[in-house]
């Protein structure tokens, strides 16, 4: 199944993220991830499935907070995308 | 007991905030360290509290609340981040060791904005006159632990919009009871402890940040953990180290009981025990109560003299008669030599949502007895 991961700088942030898609119908799932990911050591992620990806970067976008990267996950790789 | 000391810590606090203090102890870890049930449930913690001390004193992200061990932890903070070594503070004449301690390890220069007890129009005068020359922060408090004087700190804080200076609130005595909006006045920080009028346990207390902050102390964060430096954001900037879950825990059952019952009822009701208390101690020929004229400038803190006699020796009187007051300095020495009775300190009331009329009359009864045997 393929999903995006939107990265934080913190446990805060990616609350904040995940707070924002509250009632919106996007079921965001919090995840700690490391250094593979954040590239800084241990982190948080926001992982979104990618049916639900547009509708939570549209959300987000509007509410202003950004994350750190988004990752596009899929069969074949990773790749980083622009929120 | 007859506990009027709120000033130094709410002693009564709610049920719900014992409550949640245990609950936190039986099912909450370490924040930020893993993603095992306790830890997120200690991690959602954290954000409800700090999302609703953000909504309660008008911080525009959850990420700008920094959760500390006491007001004074803030106050260094904030202080230590804007004010250089041998750098200029203007202050109230009613500080804080909390306050002036810090400026004194800077060797920093402390002028003092000083005006006449409950003057506001002196007082805005005072500090209109120190910003001439400029100043790398401006500490207020928002209200006197000493007098119960409550500062006009939204005049305050124009001023120093005005003149570009960072405005740093010490909000110790006024939260939970005068409203704090941080964006309405445009302050760098705020610090308030969460023991007093937030009624939490010892040992938490809020950072409200409207500026860049560094750190007293470097730690794990749980994040960017293989940088060396401090993370570049917050809240983790500020905050090495395991947080005090159950503390936090007591401190979002605190501010809940706060926005319910609302600061302003809180504030009527202890306004109304200290004038009672005022009137009592008035009819007392050899007492003085340090009161403001106008009720909106005092709140539930109250300071007298009684002639010829020590305020430690008066309130010892009243301990022995099952009435905690506190008596001396406050820890608050500028405050005590601006109004005039460092020599000899004072002898301080201070209330909460929790006391009675009941109370004070056996506090004024108490004190009658130890004065007139």
């Amino acid at each position: 199944m393929d999903y995006y991961l939107l990265t934080a700088r913190s446990i805060t942030h990616v609350q904040q993220m995940a707070k924002a898609l509250e009632h919106t119908g996007v079921n965001a799932k919090i995840r700690r991830v490391g250094t593979g990911v954040t590239k800084s050591g241990c982190g948080y992620t926001l992982q979104v499935s990618e049916r639900q990806y547009p509708r939570c970067a549209e959300r987000l976008r509007s509410a202003g907070i950004r994350p750190v990267r988004v990752l596009h996950v899929t069969g074949s790789g990773t790749q980083e995308v622009p929120l | 007991m007859i506990y009027l000391d709120s000033a130094a810590t709410t002693f009564r606090k709610p049920q719900s905030v014992r409550a949640a203090v245990l609950r936190a102890m039986q099912t909450m870890s370490s924040p930020g360290r893993g993603g095992y049930a306790s830890a997120r449930a200690a991690e959602e913690l954290l954000f409800r509290t700090r999302s609703l001390a953000a909504e309660t004193f008008g911080v525009s992200s959850p990420e700008q609340v920094v959760f500390t061990t006491s007001a004074t932890h803030g106050l260094n903070i904030a202080i230590k981040s804007l004010v250089p070594s041998g750098g200029r503070a203007i202050v109230s004449p009613w500080e804080h060791n909390a306050v002036t301690r810090p400026l004194h390890a800077l060797h920093a220069e402390m002028a003092v904005a000083a005006a006449p007890l409950f003057d506001d129009d002196a007082c805005v005068r005072a500090f209109q006159k120190a910003l001439r020359r400029g100043a790398d922060a401006v500490i207020c408090t928002d209200a006197s632990n000493v007098f119960g004087y409550a500062l006009p700190i939204e005049e305050i804080a124009g001023l120093c919009r005005r003149a570009g200076i960072p405005l740093i609130v010490d909000a110790s005595q006024s939260a939970g009871v005068l409203p704090l909006d941080m964006t309405a006045l445009g302050a760098a920080f705020a610090a308030m402890p969460g023991h007093k009028g937030l009624y939490g346990p010892q040992g938490t207390g809020l950072l409200l940040c409207g500026a860049a902050a560094n750190p007293l102390m470097e730690g794990g964060t749980g994040s960017a953990s293989l940088a060396q430096d401090m993370p570049d954001f917050l809240p983790d900037r500020l905050e090495a180290g395991t947080h005090n879950v159950p503390g936090i825990a007591g401190l979002e059952a605190g501010l809940r009981f706060v926005r319910e019952k609302t600061p302003e009822r809180i504030l009527r009701h202890e306004r109304r025990l200290i004038r009672r208390a005022a009137e009592g101690l008035s009819r007392m020929s050899d007492v003085t109560p340090y009161t403001a004229a106008e009720e909106r400038r005092q709140l539930g803190v109250l300071s007298f003299t009684v002639d010829g006699e020590s305020p430690e020796d008066v309130a010892e009187a009243l301990a022995k008669r099952g009435v905690a007051v506190r008596a001396g300095l406050h820890c608050a020495p500028l405050a005590h030599r601006s109004g005039g009775t460092a020599e000899t300190g004072t002898v301080r009331v201070s209330v909460s949502a929790f006391e009675t009329e009941a109370e004070i009359d056996g506090f004024l009864r108490a004190l009658r007895a130890a004065l007139h045997p």
